[in-house]
């Protein structure tokens, strides 16, 4: 195939040429939310692969204004630049979105998250969920599921990898009462832009979660990010809803619901659940999605 | 002293290789060291890792800029960067390839061994895990490391039935210097080119005469578009027109954004596919094939 006589690159605001692994989720997702906020955006991003692979200097695959900022303080950044602009009289016209994953979110960055959602700041924080810290070579954080194994939740001896439940970050973000709060998938693009336009139809502090595979550090085929992503939700591991003022708006329905095991048995960092002894575990996160299906009503 | 350098790809084995291989100099009472060095750069993306090795301990610590052997675990990297930078006028170029090259665009002459490691290794793995011929292979042209050493070295890393593999593998890629025909083949000089992976941007850091330093950078957008990422590809998707109904379901899930439609058609931007699959994986129709780079 001959490339195409117009440039496909001239507008584009994530263009290629970024140092993300083959098959990597969070540039899928990254691209996706940018399609949907459109051009007039300025990006804050905390520390991270999203940060690492984007920013190699002088090569930088963004195509609209985008600050790195420390893995704390993302949310208290943007704060400022959105301040700023309301001070200069262009809140209006340029909007602030925060781009981080769940290590800068999560953990190292509740505390400003916390402040940017309560101060009511017309901010869209965008985490992309794969679950570990992936730049620094897959280290558990607080969303990383239970009974996965990385460096630091190994599944040797008795130990059967993360033994503590994830942490619910949309939850918390509901119990700040802000205007809207979403969980989209990189599965389920349509789905994913329609809740980033609806959230910048909303002024003030919003909170869009996108679940975002990562080959290397789940353990796949490059090639089945977008499949094990559609996996997540249709077990019920990972519900897709959306929220308002603490209150669940709507749901995404699943039309046949898998057991989790479909989703598991396919990823290297799940493997050790599904020696004999073990069966157990398989158990207990099965009935993290059934509670996920019962809460939220994923089913009919 | 022997200094090695092994040119290899994010993920594929060339900071292992150099750790075995030093492992296997200290089972034979030698001195040695390995370490690796790679940026920011992912899975796919070029790496080296340098290997030293003496009678007596090795002080010094830089990086291996004067190699004896250089070893290229993927022959598309010479394409991308200057594998025989420095090396040594006797210097040695191992290249898992199934012939000798005949056109590279190479700093200096030198002769080459073509090792059949990924075809070694697709037999033996059915992946290509090029590490233990390539090795092996070395074994044979330098006698400065044994055969049986590697083995063992491979063995003690993977125990039980893949350690066994491991050693096989290594086998082969030693026989196969040893055959009467399997002879270096100098390969001459030809210009460089300035390609992917090399950075254009200014050699000088921050900091350095004539380069202000900076507290914050401003660089200008999409400048990425002149890191062409397509080099890290080992399979490439291949659009069946006739199929192809360019319903863009490829477009939207392409993590490199190098799928776009025009007249009805998904058309692949190599320059920048690092050849994950995913559009191939996602297509309703089938209509994209993944093909081999190895060709």
């Amino acid at each position: 195939m001959d490339k195409p006589a117009v440039d496909p690159y001239q507008k584009m605001m994530f263009a290629p040429g970024h140092r993300a692994c083959p098959g990597c989720g969070a540039s899928i997702a990254v691209r996706l939310v940018l399609e949907a906020t459109g051009p007039d955006v300025i990006v804050v991003s905390p520390t991270g692969c999203l940060e690492t692979f984007t920013s190699p200097y002088p090569y930088t695959p963004w195509g609209v204004p985008w600050l790195h900022v420390l893995f704390e303080n993302a949310a208290a950044v943007a704060s400022g630049v959105e301040a700023a602009l309301r001070s200069r009289g262009s809140s209006d016209r340029v909007r602030v979105i925060v781009i981080g994953g769940d290590g800068g979110t999560y953990d190292i960055g509740l505390g400003a998250l916390s402040g940017m959602f309560e101060r009511g700041h017309d901010v869209l924080y965008v985490c992309y969920n794969n679950e570990a810290y992936m730049n620094t070579g897959v280290q558990r954080s607080s969303a990383t599921p239970l009974g996965t194994a990385t460096m630091t939740s190994p599944a040797t001896g008795q130990a059967w990898g993360e033994d503590r439940p994830q942490k619910d970050l949309p939850a918390i973000a509901m119990a700040h009462q802000i205007p809207y709060v979403a969980t989209a998938s990189v599965a389920f693009p349509a789905d994913l832009r329609r809740k980033v336009k609806q959230a910048m139809a909303i002024r003030g502090p919003k909170y869009v979660e996108v679940h975002s595979p990562c080959p290397i550090g789940w353990g796949y085929d490059a090639a089945e990010t977008v499949e094990l992503a559609r996996l997540a939700v249709n077990t019920g591991l990972v519900p897709l809803y959306e929220a308002a003022a603490g209150q669940q708006l709507r749901v995404r329905k699943i039309q046949q619901r898998l057991p989790v095991t479909e989703y598991l048995r396919r990823q290297r960092r799940f493997h050790h659940l599904f020696a004999d002894a073990n069966g157990a575990h398989l158990v207990s996160i099965q009935s993290v999605a059934d509670g996920n299906v019962n809460r939220w009503a994923l089913e009919g | 002293m022997i200094e090695i350098r092994i040119h290899g790809r994010g993920g594929q084995g060339a900071v292992l290789a150099a750790e075995l291989l030093v492992h296997a100099a200290f089972a034979e009472g030698k001195f040695g060291q390995a370490f690796p060095a790679f940026g920011g750069e992912r899975r796919g993306a070029p790496v080296q890792a340098f290997v030293r090795l003496d009678k007596s301990p090795v002080r010094v610590r830089y990086r291996v800029y004067r190699p004896d052997y250089v070893v290229i675990l993927d022959r598309t990297l010479p394409d991308m960067i200057d594998v025989l930078d420095g090396l040594r006028p006797d210097g040695v170029v191992l290249i898992d390839s199934a012939r000798p090259p005949a056109t590279l665009s190479w700093s200096a002459d030198a002769p080459v061994y073509a090792i059949p490691a990924t075809a070694i290794a697709m037999e033996v793995f059915g992946q290509p895990l090029v590490n233990p011929a390539m090795l092996g292979a070395l074994a044979a042209i330098t006698s400065e490391i044994s055969l049986l050493s590697i083995q063992d070295a491979f063995q003690r890393r993977f125990p039980g039935s893949l350690g066994e593999k491991n050693g096989l593998a290594a086998q082969m890629g030693y026989d196969h210097v040893l055959k009467p025909d399997v002879l270096p083949v100098r390969v001459t000089r030809s210009p460089h080119v300035r390609g992917v992976g090399q950075a254009s941007a200014p050699d000088a850091g921050l900091g350095a005469p004539g380069h202000p330093l900076h507290f914050g950078l401003v660089v200008a957008p999409r400048t990425s578009l002149a890191y062409p990422t397509g080099g890290w590809r080992y399979a490439r998707p291949a659009v069946d027109a006739d199929i192809c109904n360019g319903c863009g379901l490829c477009v939207a899930f392409c993590p490199d954004s190098s799928l776009t439609i025009v007249e009805k058609q998904a058309i692949v931007d190599y320059m920048y596919c690092k050849g994950c699959g995913i559009c191939s994986k996602v297509c309703s129709r089938g209509a994209i094939a993944m093909m081999s780079e190895e060709g």
